[in-house]
């Protein structure tokens, strides 16, 4: 009998395997990644009690401050005072917050609606297709940043106004690209054999097509927070972001942007945490869909 | 004679070519046209032919896959296009599959207790512990190892994933199995295990196949009747001891010469002049007159389409050039 590999693993160590493999897991975690995406969400959770000084007290006398290891630089303000002489370490733990809450909404909300049409649309094929793509690609016409110039200044400035107006772009971008998988993976004979099967049509689209579309959408999603973060701080210096002054990364960059052969600490550290957030997310979902793949599990 | 399963009658399937909603379309590809068999009870009905002749979209029509262009599929004399609600959902647990690749034909993010438990969730609700044992029993019947339930698809080899295939397919207790090529993507010192594994259930279980296939020696091994199909229609269809003792059809017996023997002595198999005509643009008269061996200048073969003819009892073919010894 072929199977006599499988024979050797008696149902009692079946179970020790188990619990091997899931502790082999936790032990590949990428150490840096998580570590970073860790500090930045408990800075978003617990700022308030973490920063020293308040992000929005100004001290004009106290302007332009260096950092700690410039001659000038006092342990009072670590990183340096901004233009009106605003905590930069303290700015930069509470924007954590906006940033990455921001960015968590519109992925999940646009993200969340990108993914079911892309599936319905890609399944149901023909009409409904033609017509949700003929949507789609409206909204891919459309700039996004002089849409949410106007969408801002019709409904007025506030953090749910932008997710609110970024969430449609996303939701096309996931459509476009889950539709295109769903495209394929329709087409395998396991799809066949359900519909042979008689399994309801939810059923197929949740339990073969949106796990075999998963690995995607997790790329996409870590790719996207990064592309957020950098979209939201482009709305801020424009005027229609996140409102001042609630500190955000993006608009803290803007902020130095005048002063960066001077004072480059104002734009430096907050464009090194919107580096390192992007970067640890993007090696996290890396970590993430390697782990989610059966295949590659075991390996 | 035993009861009739599964009954076609005329079955065509034309998929528009070419073309969009802009410009009216291409011509119309006839990938099956007008081709009647049937399966009786406990039997095995094989259909066999070269690629292309239309016997998987008979298949996919027999499935509910495709929408049948014309003619009629009745099950237990009941038409299978009518079916609704109740009806349809009896039918797809009466009606299974296995198909060609198993590495295609098993979704590689599920557990073998979900893919084998699939049809048990759907048509009766199974859960937990009752499941397990059921998809537990089915590994048993098929030869595997009940701890392989918490497997994934990747780590069995193709045969093993092909016993996976038929533990589904015998969950719900079928009376029909559609065997699309069962073994053809199994390397061949392992097909004769798939192939005895069929051969058990059936006697078994009671089980009646449809095999498609284009594996001469497979069907010989397996079926109870043959059709054989060219260019979307059915040329000849006879008992198995009829067919490989007494071939009618001149494509038959191209076929059957273009087996290779496993005999050292005997040359090769001769192969088929020519190429398979194009479902497209059909050839006129009798579909097989561009590569017949037997074809004379007449412009009968070449202008008239033979008739599906009985020409020994169960025994029919469509061919000018045979003549029949009952009427």
């Amino acid at each position: 009998m072929a199977n006599t590999t499988m024979q050797t693993v008696a149902p009692a160590s079946a179970w020790l395997v188990r619990v091997r493999s899931s502790l082999s897991v936790a032990r590949r975690v990428p150490k840096i990644p998580t570590a970073v995406l860790l500090v930045l969400m408990i800075f978003a959770l617990f700022g308030q009690w973490i920063a020293p000084h308040s992000p929005v007290a100004v001290d004009m006398a106290n302007s332009f401050a260096p950092p700690v290891w410039h001659e000038e630089g006092t342990a009072n303000n670590l990183l340096g005072t901004d233009k009106l002489g605003r905590d930069i370490f303290s700015r930069l733990i509470r924007g954590a917050r906006v940033s990455l809450s921001l960015s968590l909404f519109v992925i999940a909300l646009g993200g969340g609606v990108g993914v079911a049409l892309g599936l319905i649309s890609g399944y149901a094929g023909g009409k409904v297709d033609a017509v949700m793509q003929r949507g789609i690609e409206v909204i891919l016409a459309m700039p996004t940043i002089l849409v949410a110039l106007v969408f801002v200044f019709a409904v007025g400035r506030s953090f749910e106004s932008v997710i609110l107006i970024l969430s449609p772009f996303l939701a096309a971008r996931f459509a476009r690209i889950v539709r295109g998988e769903t495209l394929s993976v329709r087409e395998r004979d396991f799809v066949a054999i359900a519909k042979v099967i008689g399994t309801p049509t939810w059923m197929i689209l949740l339990r073969h097509i949106l796990p075999n579309v998963f690995n995607t959408i997790i790329v996409l999603a870590t790719l996207e927070v990064g592309h957020l973060i950098l979209l939201e701080s482009s709305l801020s210096f424009l005027g229609v972001g996140v409102p001042p002054p609630q500190p955000a990364w993006g608009l803290m960059v803007a902020d130095g942007r005048e002063f960066l052969t001077s004072a480059y600490w104002i734009t430096l550290f907050p464009g090194l945490c919107i580096l390192a957030a992007v970067l640890s997310l993007n090696l996290f979902g890396d970590w993430l869909r390697d782990t989610l793949d059966p295949r590659r599990r075991q390996l | 004679m035993a009861n009739r399963l599964l009954e076609v009658e005329g079955l065509a399937k034309h998929f528009r070519g070419g073309g969009n909603w802009l410009t009216s379309g291409g011509d119309s590809i006839r990938a099956v046209d007008g081709v009647s068999f049937h399966v009786e009870e406990g039997e095995t009905f094989a259909l066999v032919g070269e690629s292309g002749c239309g016997k998987t979209t008979v298949a996919k029509m027999i499935l509910l896959l495709e929408r049948p262009t014309r003619g009629t599929i009745s099950f237990q004399g009941e038409d299978v296009s009518r079916f609704r609600g109740g009806g349809l959902r009896e039918y797809k647990r009466l009606v299974q599959a296995v198909f060609q690749d198993p590495y295609s034909s098993l979704n590689p993010r599920m557990q073998v207790l979900d893919i084998i438990g699939e049809p048990l969730r759907v048509h009766q609700g199974l859960r937990g512990r009752t499941l397990r044992m059921r998809v537990g029993e089915l590994l048993e019947n098929v030869g595997l190892n009940p701890v392989t339930a918490s497997f994934f698809p990747h780590q069995f080899s193709g045969g093993q994933r092909q016993r996976i295939a038929i533990a589904r397919a015998l969950a719900l207790r079928p009376q029909l199995i559609v065997l699309d090529e069962p073994v053809s993507g199994l390397d061949v010192s392992i097909r004769a295990q798939i192939l005895n594994l069929l051969v058990d259930l059936q006697r078994d279980l009671g089980l009646s196949y449809l095999l498609i296939s284009h594996d001469l020696a497979i069907v010989e091994h397996m079926s109870h009747r043959v059709g054989v199909m060219y260019v979307g229609k059915m040329v000849e269809l006879a008992t198995r001891d009829e067919f490989y003792g007494n071939t009618l059809h001149p494509y038959s017996n191209a076929l059957l010469a273009s087996v290779p023997k496993p005999d050292p002595d005997v040359p090769m198999g001769t192969t088929i002049g020519g190429e398979v005509a194009s479902p497209i643009n059909p050839p006129s008269g009798c579909r097989f007159h561009t590569r017949c061996p037997i074809y004379l200048e007449t412009s009968m073969c070449r202008e008239v389409e033979p008739d599906w003819r009985e020409i020994l009892s169960d025994h029919l073919t469509a061919c000018h050039k045979v003549e029949p010894a009952v009427v």
